[in-house]
């Protein structure tokens, strides 16, 4: 741990040392732009200007990026692009990157977008947020058709930082680099937690539940008076376990430093990034030599240079890195939250009286124990990312023409340790004492449950992963007169090899692109890619995927002048083929069949011959392939009444050849697993808008704001499945739930004497309600039909920022909505589960009971679990809409006049919220994004940001 | 300068042509899968592939929650009353769901079967690199092997027609993986398949007479490492039972087919001089006693390494790591007799104070009852004792824990483990197989073909082993002696998945069950005798109603899953199991 403070002190010295002997000065704010402004846009293969361009495209840039306190750089797009949806399945630090959608599903098999750093693909994680320049999205046809068989799930491309020609005040060329320091401190808590009950709450409701059950209350009296006195918490325990092993905050750390500039021949940009945070459990601290909270200490380093090496010569060489510590509970972060929500406050005391933990041959896993005791895992993290490009102006030959060569190389390296402990509990009881002779008698004493393991190192884990790329580019740009011509024309070839599998995921192809424009105000593109990937046989790897996009500057018309309101009105149309080649955990190579490891017998006299069985993996599928999807998009891109600029985009694909298993329509008797065909089709339409405002609204008063919104609807047009299957995915969205309907809760004896037959389960008076929907009076699995959309249609946010004089006030807004959540957590739908189950204060007081038959709102209490309940019915279908105030940042920028005078030329103290609200339709405790895992942290962090 | 330039400009070219005209760069190292060619000439993975089969045999102990399918019976309960069993007990399976359901898995040996057959009756061993003896043995194995393979094939197909009665023969594949004939075969047809692969079975297998390898195929040390595999006794006790189920009132309903019973007596007898009663049933089922490695009435069994599952699910839970989830009913314990043969009884004063003494030997070789020392203590099942049930999902709900098959004098604190052998075909089992078939056919004491036994004679073999006294001929007619046979059945075989198939067959379902089933409630007290002063302890028993059991006529079979009758007209569920 203490080895990566000193590597960042040595890497911060180095850093200034170098920046510093670069010569030269000062900075230029460039300002929130769009897609309809003259931007240069990094396609990936190539660069053009934005009005050029006939592709639809989300793009923004740092302003909008580096806006937050988040250590984890994909939390950074939350909310900020309209066809990017972004989910979250935890809140545990190390484990909460965001997965992305863009525009919607439109494959049941994979949905993940292409994410390429600067050309490359590279995951955005392993960047901080600080070194990004910018972020696009490419969304049609006409812009993810040059990635041919891996753009059909739409392309995130991500460009890092690069130095541009500084200007001191006076308006004159510096040779000095622009400085920019930021520290950050914030604090860290639970955004959410649910009320468990306490002790005498607890065992009162077991006895209800094993009532309802039918059986004998489980505890005494004696046991509940026990319970309900405390005073005798060794025998009757009563520990709010959240409470006593969550601390209310944890802190965490993220301090930069960059520099950039240029001068005569070279541009340049470097970073040096430290981050850390804390856990939130306490009691982690038992040993002084290690600790078992969760952790990370982290170090991001980047380097970014282009140098004119020769006249007609450029070499752009880009080096960035992470080194990353993680420590963790050996049961695991987001494991042991769940376990302390999910101990009943009366099964443990933390010790015994004599000091020993607490437990019992039931009750071993005592959650003081366990986070005392077990151990942890310690996780060391590095990636590296080298990039080069060596661009040579073939001029001299060609007027325009452009060659470009460039390597790509990353490396990551994970290294898990694990030290692990073990731990006994202890109950008072009998034990047995044995003599010297091995006999034994019976006496009072402690039993002990499992084994006192100190703590001490078990294993290493190594994991290396590598990517290598390389691709040679044309580049030709030229303009006769009215007619601007670029042109692109590159092969590529990548490798990536990961440390699970021997075989190389490669691809290789050609790409191509052309761009006419006319007049600046008619443009065309045409785009092409062939290429293929390893995953399938050599007839069937390869696609061609042609797209072509038409462009119209209406503004630039005459006609348009009249409309004085309209500043600038573009209209775009495409249509396109696209690939997508992920297996989706279908086995690679399916056109070989394989043999597979099955199972393993014994025999002979002490059963020690024993043999491993071998089998066909599956059929195999020669003619497997990739998936194509055919889109259309149409849009426009518009700046109207001078402060505001917005982008609409309306489109449609259908999808098709997705992989679909054969085996729902094959019978069990054909032994082997069958193979995946490509049959499936989705067809996905919506739309996307982005509305800008920027504006000085009054004097010292500035406005700026920007909204987005995607909307994607799916529906499977086809999918192999049995005609009399009970549901159909056919004719569904791709996410849609499939259970029962319920018609509230059994409240009467009337409703439960007219019930049909449950085949699910025996039901009572308080129990699930469902409907008999084929009518032939069971209630069994016939009954199930197709519930509701479980993915967000809707995803929207909204960015703004208010400055008045040297005052900030910036807002950031997200939701999501149009769709259900089929409430699955136990501690909600089933509680008290197989004994093992603890149950929130909420469900306790909305909960079944004789009294309050006719207003419950959750089923009557049951110990044992009942499959009528808990089956996945309208009864836990809840509206997954929701609005999150996302962050609230106040701001102070000092005064240049005061600065100046210590060599600063910007100077700003900020405090941030982020995660601070959540309007939503769930029970408390369950989160629109995580559920009810580790909660979203909330932060509240203080900052500062210093150019020099 | 420009010489540079070219140089480069013509290196960048060549690597971008390079770009998508290499097709080496996309191609796949074979090397790294096995293909079709190499698995069937290698020993070792044609003996792979020949182990696969085995992977669909029967679950032995470690199903249900280590409950035993006793407890879908009268003779038993699961503790746990979360466990999948449930279902089975309360009528709520289906189509949908049925956890006994092993459609899948006994269609895939065999499909694993078939294809080990086909492959291996015409493979060319590669043995090139092998010593003459070995080369020999290797032959051999092969040889056993192929016999091997259609024994399970002939077994799973009787283990799918014992659950859903008469189902498809799915030996041959069309193009588009559906069976050429889909249509459920006849229990004639399934049994003429049985019987014709059993026989195939018999040409191939090694032959095992008392402990012995008699065909000179194996050495003594050879035979000891291939326990658990079929021999030809493996594939005549199958067809013995197999033929025993199929003439039975479910599958021969009119009793147009009671030649069946012919064919399992003949099956039957040609175990005779092949096996022999173990002297003890306490010690059969006592792991790690060393009788169980290999004796001469074990026909086939499963066998397991050192473990202590079981005895962690199922040792009385006062007992340290103990889960006690197997709890025999108070009907089974009820049934045992008493030592001199009459039947126990609550109402004679003398047995109901003392319901655990004199009985059969075999109920304290199955039965944990309260005050039966263990490990140094008396079990208490009493109200209040250590053994007593301590939640609804641990501890007994009927009074008692299992014995049977469990090592008691494990100590789970330190760990210890023991080897455990689970039968799947035993002697005892031919012996009332052929007990029963004798009398349906013959009536109790007739021996009209000279197998040397009449029903009355095998029946009594398996009773004096346990002890039990003789039965006497002049005492049964043939209705009465039926139910002799299935008493002895029911008391021999528990435990050991037998009852759960027998009462369907027998068609007597309803009223065993599907009838509620039975525990104890013990109370104890302490009384210091007047004499001594020493403190004695008195125990009442209360019998109490456990559960009530759900059986409709419905289930007489098992339904097909349901998702195997999607767009398959061919097949047709079971009646009464339909929805809509």
């Amino acid at each position: 741990m203490i080895h990566i403070k000193q590597l960042f002190i040595a890497l911060l010295m180095g850093g200034t040392l170098i920046t510093s002997t670069l010569l030269a000065q000062n900075q230029q704010d460039t300002s929130v732009d769009s897609v309809s402004t003259n931007q240069k846009l990094h396609l990936g293969f190539d660069q053009l200007n934005s009005k050029k361009y006939t592709g639809a495209i989300d793009l923004i840039y740092s302003q909008q990026i580096d806006d937050n306190s988040y250590t984890n750089s994909t939390h950074s797009l939350r909310g900020k692009l309209s066809s990017l949806n972004t989910l979250q399945s935890t809140g545990e630090p190390g484990a909460d990157d965001l997965t992305y959608v863009i525009r919607g599903k439109s494959s049941t098999s994979s949905n993940v977008p292409l994410i390429l750093v600067d050309g490359f693909e590279s995951p955005i994680q392993y960047l901080t947020q600080e070194e990004i320049a910018s972020v696009t999205i490419l969304k049609d046809a006409v812009a993810t058709a040059i990635y041919g068989v891996k753009g059909a799930n739409g392309v995130i491309l991500v460009t890092t930082k690069m130095g541009t020609t500084n200007y001191q005040n006076n308006g004159k060329v510096s040779n000095a680099p622009r400085i920019t320091a930021k520290a950050e401190y914030g604090m860290m808590q639970l955004s959410n937690s649910i009320d468990m009950v306490d002790a005498p709450t607890y065992v009162g409701l077991v006895n209800e539940a094993y009532v309802n059950d039918g059986f004998t209350p489980r505890y005494s009296d004696t046991e509940v008076a026990g319970f309900k006195s405390g005073t005798q918490p060794t025998i009757y325990p009563n520990v709010d376990w959240a409470n006593e092993m969550l601390k209310d905050f944890s802190s965490m750390k993220n301090i930069s430093l960059q520099a950039d500039g240029a001068f005569k021949k070279m541009r340049y940009y470097a970073l040096v990034n430290y981050a850390d945070a804390g856990g939130l459990f306490t009691h982690t601290e038992k040993s002084n030599r290690y600790s078992t909270n969760n952790s990370f200490q982290r170090i991001n380093f980047r380097l970014n240079t282009s140098i004119k090496v020769f006249e007609h010569t450029k070499l752009d060489l880009r080096i960035g890195g992470r080194i990353q510590d993680d420590n963790d509970p050996e049961y695991g972060t987001g494991s042991y939250y769940s376990l302390l929500n999910n101990t009943p406050a009366a099964h443990y005391a933390m010790f015994n009286d004599n000091g020993s933990y607490y437990g019992n041959n039931f009750y071993r896993t005592n959650p003081l124990a366990v986070i005392e005791s077990k151990g942890y895992t310690d996780r060391h993290f590095r990636a590296v990312n080298f990039n080069a490009a060596l661009t040579r102006d073939l001029s001299a030959w060609v007027q325009g023409l452009s060659l470009k060569g460039q390597l790509s190389f990353i490396n990551t390296f994970i290294a898990k340790e694990k030290y692990t402990g073990s731990f006994a509990v202890y109950a008072p009881g009998q034990i047995k004492q044995y003599a010297d002779d091995g006999s034994f008698t019976w006496v009072s004493g402690y039993n002990e449950y499992g084994n006192n393991i100190p703590t001490k190192y078990s294993k290493r884990e190594t994991y290396q992963d590598r990517d290598q790329s390389m691709r040679v580019s044309f580049i030709y740009d030229r303009q006769f007169g009215q007619h601007a011509w670029h042109a692109v024309l590159a092969g590529e070839r990548n490798e990536s090899v990961y440390y699970n599998n021997a075989e190389a995921y490669r691809d290789q192809g050609l790409h191509a692109h052309v761009n006419y424009t006319y007049s600046d105000t008619y443009m065309i593109d045409a785009v092409a890619a062939y290429n293929g990937t390893n995953s399938y046989s050599p007839s069937q790897r390869y696609g061609f995927f042609p797209a072509l996009g038409f462009g119209w500057i209406l503004s630039n018309e005459n006609f348009m002048h009249s409309v004085p309101a309209i500043d600038y009105l573009k209209w775009r149309v495409s249509y396109g083929i696209t690939g997508s080649d992920a297996l989706n955990g279908y086995r690679r190579f399916m056109y070989y069949s394989d043999y597979d490891s099955g199972t393993t017998y014994r025999w002979g006299e002490k059963a020690t011959v024993s043999d491993t069985g071998k089998k066909l993996k599956d059929v195999s599928n020669p003619d497997a392939s990739f998936e194509k999807g055919y889109v259309f998009n149409t849009g426009f891109d518009v700046r109207f009444l001078k402060h505001f600029d917005a982008t609409i985009d309306v489109f449609k694909e259908n999808r098709i050849d997705i992989l679909n298993n054969i085996g729902a329509v094959v019978t069990d008797m054909f032994g082997v697993t069958t193979p995946q065909i490509n049959f499936g089709k989705v067809e996905n339409y919506g739309m996307d808008f982005t509305l800008g405002y920027k504006n000085q609204i009054a004097k010292d008063w500035q406005f700026d704001a920007r909204f987005n919104l995607g909307y994607a609807h799916n529906k499977i047009k086809k999918y192999i499945e049995a005609n009399d299957a009970i549901t159909h995915r056919v004719g569904q969205s791709v996410e849609t739930g499939y259970g029962y309907l319920a018609d509230g809760l059994y409240r009467t004896a009337e409703e439960l004497e007219n019930a049909p037959q449950n085949d699910l389960d025996l039901v009572q008076l308080g129990d699930v309600r469902l409907v008999d929907v084929n009518g032939d009076n069971h209630i069994d699995e016939s009954d199930k039909i197709a519930l509701c959309n479980t993915y967000p249609r809707t995803h929207f946010g909204l960015q703004t920022n208010l400055t008045y004089k040297q005052w900030t006030l910036a807002l950031q807004l997200d939701g999501k909505a149009g769709y259900d959540i089929l409430v699955n957590n136990n501690l909600i739908y089933n509680p008290l589960k197989s004994g093992s189950g603890n149950i929130s204060q909420y469900v306790a007081d909305n909960r079944w009971t004789a009294e309050k038959a006719m207003t419950a709102s959750f089923p009557r209490l049951s110990y044992v679990g009942n499959t009528n309940n808990t089956a996945s019915s309208t009864f836990w279908q809840k509206s997954g809409d929701y609005l999150k105030i996302r962050t609230v940042e106040i701001g102070y920028n000092f005064s240049r006049e005061l600065i100046n005078k210590v060599g600063l030329h910007h100077a700003k103290l900020y405090v941030r919220g982020h995660n601070l609200y959540t309007f939503d339709h769930l029970v408390k405790g369950y989160d629109p994004e995580v559920g009810a895992a580790y909660p979203l942290l909330r932060t509240y962090s203080l900052g500062l940001n210093l150019v020099f | 300068m420009k010489l540079k330039s070219i140089y480069l400009v013509g290196v960048l070219c060549s690597l971008f042509l390079m770009g998508c005209t290499d097709e080496n760069y996309l191609s796949y190292n074979k090397d790294k899968t096995y293909s079709d060619q190499q698995i069937w000439s290698q020993y070792s993975y044609i003996t792979d592939m020949g182990t696969e089969i085995y992977a669909s045999m029967p679950p032995a102990f470690q199903n249900y929650g280590g409950g035993f399918l006793a407890s879908s019976t009268d003779d038993c309960e699961n503790s746990n009353v979360r466990n999948s069993i449930q279902n089975i007990n309360l009528g709520t399976w289906t189509p949908f769901t049925n956890p006994l359901s092993r459609w899948t898995t006994l269609y895939k040996g065999i499909y694993n079967a078939n294809d080990f057959i086909a492959h291996a009756d015409t493979c060319t061993l590669y043995l090139e690199e092998y010593d003459q003896t070995t080369k020999k043995s290797h032959m051999t194995k092969l040889r056993h092997l192929r016999g091997e393979a259609r024994f399970l094939k002939a077994y799973y197909y009787f283990e799918l027609m014992k659950r859903y009665g008469e189902v498809p023969i799915a030996e041959s594949w069309t193009d588009t993986y559906t069976p050429a004939d889909g249509k459920r075969a006849s229990v004639n047809q399934l049994m003429n398949l049985m019987e014709e692969v059993c026989n195939d079975a018999v040409e191939l297998l090694p032959d095992v007479k008392l402990g012995k390898c008699v065909d000179g195929s194996m050495t003594n040390a050879e035979y000891k490492n291939s326990l658990g595999r079929p021999t030809i006794g493996t594939a005549y006790a199958l067809l013995s039972r197999a033929y025993l189920y199929a003439a039975s009132p479910l599958m021969n309903p009119d009793g147009t087919h009671d030649d069946y019973y012919l064919k399992c007596i003949e099956y039957s007898s040609k175990l005779f001089d092949r096996y022999a009663l173990a002297s003890s049933y306490k010690q059969l089922f006592t792991p790690g006693s060393g009788t169980m490695k290999n004796n001469t009435e074990v026909i086939l069994d499963r066998r397991f390494s050192s473990s202590n599952s079981l005895e962690g699910s199922n040792f009385p839970t006062g007992y340290y790591g103990g889960y006690g989830r197997a709890n025999p009913t108070q009907d089974l314990v009820d049934a045992y007799e008493m030592s001199d043969g009459s039947d126990f009884d609550w109402s004679n004063q003398e047995q109901a104070a003392n319901p655990y003494i004199n009985r059969d030997q075999r109920f304290e070789a199955t039965i944990l009852h309260n005050g039966e020392e263990m490990a140094g203590r008396q079990i208490q099942t009493w109200t209040g004792g250590l053994d007593a049930a301590s939640s609804s999902t641990i501890g007994t709900r009927t009074g008692y824990y299992l014995e049977k098959y469990i090592d008691t004098t494990l100590d789970l604190y330190k760990g210890q483990k023991s080897l455990h052998y689970w039968y799947l075909f035993r002697y005892a089992e031919v012996l009332l197989n052929y007990a029963e078939a004798m009398n349906e056919l013959y009536g109790p004491n007739v021996d009209p073909n000279g197998y040397g036994k009449t029903a009355l004679d095998a029946i009594n073999e398996v009773r004096e082993r346990a002890g039990q006294p003789d039965l006497e001929a002049a005492d049964y007619t043939q209705e009465t002696f039926r139910n002799k046979v299935r008493h002895e059945r029911r008391i021999e075989l528990a435990f050991e998945n037998h009852r759960h198939w027998d009462v369907r067959r027998w068609k007597i379902a309803e009223n065993t069950i599907g009838a509620p089933i039975h525990g104890v409630d013990i109370e104890r007290a302490v009384t210091s005798d007047s004499t001594t002063g020493e403190e004695v302890e008195h125990f009442t028993y209360t019998i109490k109603t456990v559960e009530s059991r759900v059986f409709e006529n419905k289930m007489y079979l098992y339904p097909i899953p349901a998702s195997q009758l999607y767009d398959n007209n061919d097949l047709v569920q079971n009646p009464g199991w339909e929805y809509n």
